[in-house]
C-alpha cells in the first residue's frame, strides 16, 4: 500500500509539472490577450516538424535547427498576431475560427511533407538513463521535463510579480482601458506574450519527443490537456493553472495506480473538471486575472 | 471593292470547311490501306476507400494503384485499362458510407476496397448491399478482422455474395497463438506474461473468446500452454502515457509483453516509454502495425532495439513473386506492413476472376471464380474460402475452417517473429513449422532487450 501512495504522489508531482509546461502558455494568452487560443495546437507541431525541416532540408545539427525553429516560431507569433488577433480583435469568432484554421494546416502541412512514415525523431534526450524514486523507477528525461515545467512557470510567476514588464503585463489582465490610459503599450505588450508563450510550449514538446508521440496530429492532446487544466482553474490564472495542473496529475495518477485502470485516466480528469464548474463556475482561481 | 471581299471570304470560307469535311466523307479504306483504328475499350473501374494521410492506409491504397498500373502495362483486363479511383474517407465512418454511394452510383465502379477498420466495414457493407441490386458490384474488406463482416456473407447470402476479406476473422488467429507461446515458453524461457489489447472491435474475440466455436481467450489459450498470464489491460487507441501500464507490469513480474495493438502511433509511443520504464527489460513482442515495418527503428529513434513483431518487409524469399515486389515497393518509398501485400493480391485475384468470367457483365460468375482462383502472392498463396463456414467463408484462407488451430502448410503462409536488433535489423527469430518462412526460423539468434543495449553501448 505504501508502495502504491508513493508511486501516486511521484507521477502526481510528474505529471503535474509536465501538464503545467503545456498549459501554462494557454493560461497567459487567454488571461492576457482574454481569446481561447483554439490554434494553440500548431505550437507542438510546428516545434517538432520544423526543427526537423531544418535537419532534414539543410542537414543542420539538432541545436542549431532548433534556434531556427525558434526564429520562425516567433515570426509566426507576430504574423498571426498582427493579421488575424489584431485585426479582429472584436469579433471573437473570426480570431477563434482563424486560429483553428492556423493549427489545421499546420497540421497538414505536416502530413503531407512528412508523414509518419519519414520517421520523425528528434533526439532531445538532455539526460539519459533512468533514477529510482522509492518504489517507482522514472526515466530522468521525464524528471529534467517534469523540472523544466516547475522551473519556467517558477521564472513566469518572478517575472509577471517582479519585472515591470510583466507588472504591465498583469495590469492589461485587470483592466485594458485603464492600462491604455496609463500609457501601456498594449499593443507591443500583446506581441510579447504571443512569443512568451512559445517558450514553455517549445521545451515541453521538445523534452518529451523522445517518450511521446511524435505525429502531425499530437497537438491536439496537448491542447485538450492544456484546456482542461486552464478551465479547472480558471481562465487566464496562473495560480489556478498551478493548482489545477496538480489536481490534473493527481487523477490520472490515482487512476492509473491507486484505481489501477489508467484507461480512465482521461475520463476522470473530465469528471473531476465538470464536478468542479459545476459547484464553482469560474474555476479555482478567484479572480479572472492573470495573478 | 467590298462586294469582291465578300464574295472572297465566302469562297475561302467554304474552302476551309470542304477541307474539314470531305475527308470525313471519304469511303472506308480498302483492305490494303489498313483497318480503322478500333473503338477503345470502357475502362473497368476498381476504386479503393481509405484515409489518404494515414501511413496506416496509404500503403495499401498506393500499393494498389501499383497492381493496377502492372494490369494496364499488360494490356489491361480483356484488353479493358483499368482506371484507379481513390476516395478519401479521412478515417470517418460516415464519409466511408458516402464514399461507397459515390463509387458506385456515380463512378460506377466494378469493385472498390475498403480500407481495414472493422467499425467502417460493417458500415460500408450495408450501404453496398442496399444498392448491390441495382448497381451489382464488388467489394472487398482490405484488413479488418471483425468475423462480422463476413458471418453475413452465410447469413444472408444473397445480400452479402458479393463481399469478401482479403484478410483473416479473427478465429483464424488461434492458428498460430499457441505456436507463439510455446516459443515464448521454450525459448525465450518466459513464465509470465502481460497482455495489453487496443480496445477496439478487432480484439473482442480474442479478448472474450468464443463459446459458439469453443475458443477461449487469448489469456486462457495462453496459460493452457503453461505461462501465467500476470497481468491483462484493454487500453483504448491514443491513450498517450503508458508509464502507469509498464510500472504495473514490471511490479507483476511479467516476462513478456504482447502489446496486441496496431495502431501507428500506439505501438511508437508505447515502444519509446518502454525503453524508459522499469519494464524496460522485459521482452515486448508487438502484434502488427508499424513495428512490421524496418521504418519502426527511426520512427522510435532506436528505441525499439529488442522489441519482437512479425515482419512484412523483410527480403526473404516465399516465393518468386517476393523480392521483386517488395524493391518496386520500397522503390516507390513504402513501408511494408502485411496489408498492402493483401491488397496487392487481391487485385490481381480479381483481375484473373474477371477475366475467368469473361468479362464485367455477369457478377455471379465473377463472384464464383473470385471463390476460386488461387494466385500465388508475396507471402505465399492467395485465395478466398469457399467453404460455407462462419466467418471463414470469403475471407482470405490461413487455416482449416473446421479447425482454426491447423494453419494450413504447403505451402503455409509466410509468418515469422523478427527482433529489432543492432542499427535497426529485423533478424527472424522464430516461425512455426508450416510456416513458408520455417527454414529461416533461429531461435539461437534471439537476445534479450538487455544484452542488445549493452551490446549498442547505451
Amino acid at each position: 500500500m505504501l508502495g502504491v501512495i508513493e508511486t501516486t504522489i511521484v507521477y502526481t508531482l510528474l505529471m503535474g509539472s509536465l501538464y503545467l509546461l503545456v498549459a501554462v502558455g494557454f493560461s497567459l494568452i487567454c488571461g492576457v490577450l482574454r481569446i481561447f487560443h483554439l490554434g494553440y495546437a500548431y505550437i507542438f507541431v510546428a516545434t517538432i516538424y520544423l526543427t526537423w525541416m531544418f535537419m532534414d532540408l539543410f542537414g543542420w545539427g539538432l541545436v542549431p535547427s532548433i534556434a531556427a525553429m525558434a526564429v520562425i516560431q516567433a515570426g509566426l507569433a507576430v504574423a498571426i498576431y498582427k493579421g488575424l488577433v489584431s485585426r479582429y480583435m472584436k469579433q471573437e469568432e473570426l480570431i477563434i475560427t482563424g486560429l483553428l484554421l492556423v493549427a489545421i494546416i499546420t497540421e497538414q502541412s505536416a502530413l503531407r511533407w512528412y508523414p509518419i512514415q519519414t520517421g520523425v525523431y528528434l533526439e532531445t534526450t538532455v539526460i539519459p538513463g533512468m533514477t529510482e524514486i522509492g518504489a517507482t523507477t522514472i526515466s530522468n528525461q521525464l524528471l529534467f521535463a517534469a523540472s523544466m515545467g516547475i522551473v519556467v512557470t517558477g521564472l513566469f510567476v518572478l517575472f509577471f510579480l517582479k519585472t515591470k514588464t510583466g507588472l504591465a503585463v498583469r495590469a492589461i489582465s485587470y483592466d485594458l482601458y485603464s492600462s491604455r490610459v496609463m500609457g501601456i503599450q498594449v499593443e507591443r505588450l500583446y506581441i510579447f506574450v504571443m512569443i512568451l508563450v512559445l517558450i514553455p510550449v517549445m521545451i515541453a514538446t521538445l523534452a518529451v519527443a523522445p517518450v511521446w508521440a511524435v505525429d502531425p496530429t499530437m497537438g491536439w492532446g496537448y491542447m485538450i490537456t492544456a484546456i482542461l487544466v486552464v478551465v479547472l482553474g480558471g481562465l487566464g490564472n496562473l495560480k489556478g493553472t498551478i493548482i489545477a495542473s496538480y489536481i490534473i496529475g493527481f487523477c490520472h495518477a490515482f487512476v492509473s495506480f491507486v484505481v489501477a485502470e489508467p484507461r480512465f485516466m482521461t475520463l476522470s480528469a473530465l469528471v473531476v473538471v465538470l464536478i468542479v464548474l459545476i459547484v464553482r463556475p469560474q474555476g479555482i482561481a478567484k479572480t479572472e486575472s492573470l495573478w | 471593292m467590298k462586294v469582291k471581299g465578300g464574295i472572297c471570304c465566302t469562297v475561302v470560307a467554304v474552302a476551309l470547311i470542304a477541307a474539314l469535311v470531305v475527308p470525313g466523307c471519304a469511303p472506308a479504306p480498302s483492305p490494303e490501306e489498313g483497318p480503322a483504328p478500333p473503338a477503345p475499350k470502357e475502362p473497368i473501374k476498381i476504386g479503393y476507400i481509405g484515409q489518404v494521410a494515414s501511413p496506416g492506409t496509404k500503403p495499401p491504397i498506393e500499393i494498389g494503384r501499383m497492381a493496377i498500373e502492372e494490369i494496364n502495362e499488360a494490356g489491361g483486363i480483356l484488353g479493358r485499362p483499368v482506371e484507379y479511383i481513390v476516395a478519401d474517407n479521412k478515417g470517418e465512418t460516415a464519409l466511408s458510407v458516402e464514399a461507397c454511394t459515390r463509387l458506385v452510383m456515380q463512378d460506377k465502379v466494378l469493385a472498390y476496397l475498403v480500407e481495414g477498420r472493422s467499425e467502417i466495414n460493417l458500415a460500408v457493407q450495408e450501404k453496398a448491399a442496399a444498392l448491390f441490386p441495382e448497381y451489382p458490384h464488388i467489394a472487398i474488406t482490405d484488413g479488418a478482422m471483425d468475423r462480422g463482416i463476413t458471418d453475413r456473407c452465410i447469413d444472408e447470402p444473397e445480400k452479402y455474395k458479393f463481399w469478401f476479406r482479403n484478410w483473416d476473422p479473427e478465429p483464424a488467429h488461434y492458428c498460430w497463438m499457441g505456436d507463439l507461446a510455446d516459443f515464448w515458453r521454450d525459448e525465450l524461457g518466459a513464465k509470465n506474461v502481460a497482455i495489453l489489447y487496443e480496445n477496439l472491435a478487432w480484439t473482442t474475440q480474442w479478448r472474450e473468446g468464443d463459446p459458439e466455436m469453443g475458443l477461449p481467450t487469448w489469456a486462457d489459450l495462453i496459460e493452457q500452454h503453461g505461462l501465467k498470464v500476470v497481468y491483462l489491460e484493454a487500453v483504448p487507441p491514443r491513450v498517450g502515457m503508458y508509464l502507469p501500464i509498464l510500472e504495473a507490469i514490471a511490479k507483476a513480474d511479467a516476462d513478456v509483453i504482447f502489446y496486441v495493438s496496431s495502431w501507428f502511433t500506439d505501438t511508437e509511443v508505447f515502444t519509446k516509454q518502454w525503453a524508459e520504464s522499469t519494464a524496460k527489460d522485459i521482452q515486448p513482442v508487438l502484434y502488427g502495425g508499424v513495428g512490421q515495418t524496418r521504418d519502426f527503428w527511426p520512427l522510435t529513434g532506436g528505441k525499439c532495439l529488442g522489441v519482437m513483431d512479425s515482419a512484412g518487409d523483410l527480403y526473404l524469399p516465399v516465393n518468386d513473386t517476393t523480392i521483386p515486389f517488395l524493391e518496386k515497393a520500397h522503390a516507390r518509398d513504402l513501408s511494408m506492413q502485411w496489408q498492402p501485400h493483401f491488397t496487392y493480391a487481391a487485385i490481381h485475384q480479381l483481375a484473373k476472376s474477371i477475366e475467368k468470367a469473361g468479362g464485367t457483365d455477369d457478377i455471379d460468375a465473377i463472384i464464383k471464380a473470385m471463390e476460386e482462383i488461387e494466385i500465388p502472392f508475396s507471402l505465399g498463396t492467395f485465395s478466398y474460402e469457399s467453404e460455407r463456414i462462419k466467418p471463414f467463408f470469403h475471407s482470405r484462407i490461413l487455416c482449416d475452417p473446421r479447425d482454426p488451430y491447423k494453419a494450413y502448410s504447403d505451402p503455409g503462409f509466410a509468418f515469422i517473429q523478427c527482433q529489432f536488433q543492432l542499427d535497426g535489423e529485423q533478424v527472424p527469430i522464430f516461425a512455426p513449422e508450416w510456416s513458408a518462412l520455417a527454414e529461416y526460423s533461429a531461435p539461437e539468434k534471439y537476445k534479450t532487450p538487455a544484452q542488445l543495449r549493452i551490446e549498442a553501448g547505451w
